[in-house]
């Protein structure tokens, strides 16, 4: 499961990595060779698989993406037709070439041969909301929470998708939720006490789960942006020049300071896949 | 909508963060990972340069099935790609005590001895590949580079010209057939050297460089022009 679950995240730097064009590469081109799956040829069926996702993590992590497409295409298109992870993997390799009609199209075959991949729904949603298509986003996440109530990667990322549709209140509501799921509040809080005393235990939290509270707030100011304009809008050209000043401030927040291309962002990532 | 797509960016690549976040720093031997599964990890690593974590995850393999002839051999080779003889002879050795007839075994460690020029244990590791597998191109290849590095020539045109006969298109024997005719040619001239006497002009046409470096070896029995034409068992 933990194997499963580390393959599955990949997509996480699949996207960092396909939005800071840092490493990955188009690969759209047809295969020049056969596919050549002949390693553990006496072996059963699932030392086969096995092999092969090892090797494609492997590759995958050391960004040779065609090479990576070979070893998962290997359990797909010979050992097991079915097999779920295999086709998820693939679609972590096809999202990280930007291909992300062929990762939707694995994403979906994974879910078909197995209801339960959450990670293949959440890494689909993921997918669709690259091409934009928000409501096909969001439908994944749902279904993903429908199947795991408490799966907080699907849930933030629908919370995200939600403070994109303008829905602000059902994106903050899923963010908390998260936080109260993860229990990073109680490490907060904790910190926080008038109390504490330097020499008091540190809470032990994943410090990762603190993302939420960045993206909370990151949508507490984009729904304030968005009732300052409201604002303004109905009062123009007679707004409050308090009013168009802070609005001016988060904008320019959004346009600047956050930045994708700010290299401060990647320099935060410390996602280490398996393999 | 601006906003939106730079708050679509940004967010995504949160959510990259939030996946992380979900996904601790893996032990090099996860525990779900089973024998082959390392082995993959291993050849890819290996394939793409990384022979540190190569050698990482195949003791991982190892550790699952401390009998996996595979994982031996595998981290055997990429040890010996490292420069570590001593590990790389230690994990073959145990390799072939597991599994007398892992091929690839005997000829990763025949290289291994060419390399330390130890032609004799070398041709013999070659010989027990080829006893095993006749049809083994690469077996036939390195043999051919063990006589050859001993100026033994005939035979290794005979090995040379076997695995051609299974393999005529192979671009790597003609390279390795090509060297043979030059060390016959250095062996040649040397002789008609003696004979003639050393104030003699070099014949033209011959390529001097090769031809001189393989007179060199003659000389100083450096066999070291002979190791590029050593060939890996193909993954």
């Amino acid at each position: 499961m933990k194997l499963q679950r580390i393959i599955i995240t990949l997509v996480g730097v699949c996207l960092l990595l396909v939005v800071s064009g840092a490493m990955a590469q188009q690969d759209d081109e047809p295969r020049e060779v056969p596919l050549i799956c002949d390693k553990f040829e006496s072996g059963s069926e699932a030392e086969r698989v096995s092999y092969y996702l090892g090797e494609g993590a492997a590759y995958f992590n050391a960004g040779e993406l065609a090479r990576a497409n070979d070893s998962f295409s290997c359990i797909v298109e010979q050992i097991d037709a079915r097999h779920a992870l295999g086709y998820a993997s693939r679609g972590d390799v096809y999202a990280a070439q930007r291909d992300y009609v062929e990762a939707i199209e694995d994403y979906g075959s994974a879910v078909v041969s197995d209801a339960g991949l959450v990670g293949a729904l959440n890494n689909r949603g993921i997918a669709y909301a690259a091409l934009r298509d928000f409501e096909a986003a969001l439908a994944d996440f749902n279904r993903a929470l429908d199947a795991e109530p408490n799966y907080r990667l699907a849930r933030v990322n629908r919370g995200i998708i939600q403070a994109l549709l303008g829905q602000y209140e059902a994106a903050i509501a899923d963010l908390e939720a998260a936080i109260s799921q993860s229990r990073i509040d109680v490490a907060l809080a904790d910190l926080r006490r008038p109390d504490r005393r330097g020499d008091d235990p540190y809470p032990v939290y994943d410090a990762l789960d603190a993302h939420a509270y960045a993206i909370l707030g990151m949508v507490y100011s984009a729904y304030a942006l968005d009732n300052y304009q409201g604002y303004l809008l109905l009062t123009d050209p007679l707004g409050d020049r308090r009013i168009q000043s802070a609005a001016g401030s988060l904008e320019s927040r959004a346009n600047f300071d956050l930045r994708l291309d700010d290299i401060s962002w990647l320099l935060a990532a410390e996602f280490i896949p398996g393999g | 909508m601006r906003l939106k797509v730079i708050g679509l960016l940004i967010c995504l690549l949160l959510a990259g963060g939030a996946g992380r976040a979900q996904t601790p720093t893996p032990d090099p031997c996860d525990p779900s990972g089973d024998t082959a599964y390392f082995v993959g990890i291993g050849n890819a690593w290996f394939n793409a340069g990384d022979l540190t974590r190569a050698i990482t995850a195949y003791t991982c393999a190892l550790e699952r099935d401390p009998a996996s002839a595979e994982a031996l051999v595998r981290r055997g080779y990429a040890r010996s790609a490292q420069g570590d003889d001593g590990g790389a002879l230690a994990d073959l050795e145990e390799a072939l005590t597991r599994d007398p007839d892992y091929v690839d075994a005997y000829i990763h460690r025949g290289v291994l001895y060419v390399r330390q020029g130890i032609f004799a244990l070398a041709q013999a590791d070659f010989d027990a590949a080829l006893a095993l597998d006749p049809q083994n191109v690469v077996a036939l290849q390195n043999r051919a580079v063990a006589y050859a590095a001993e100026f033994r020539y005939p035979p290794a045109l005979a090995d040379l010209n076997a695995a051609l006969a299974i393999a005529p298109d192979d671009p790597e024997l003609h390279a390795a057939l090509g060297a043979v005719y030059l060390g016959l040619a250095a062996e040649s001239y040397g002789q008609f050297r003696a004979l003639a006497g050393d104030n003699i002009p070099i014949t033209g046409g011959v390529p001097r460089a090769l031809y001189l470096a393989f007179e060199r070896n003659a000389l100083t029995g450096n066999f070291g022009e002979w190791l590029a034409f050593l060939r890996a068992v193909e993954d």
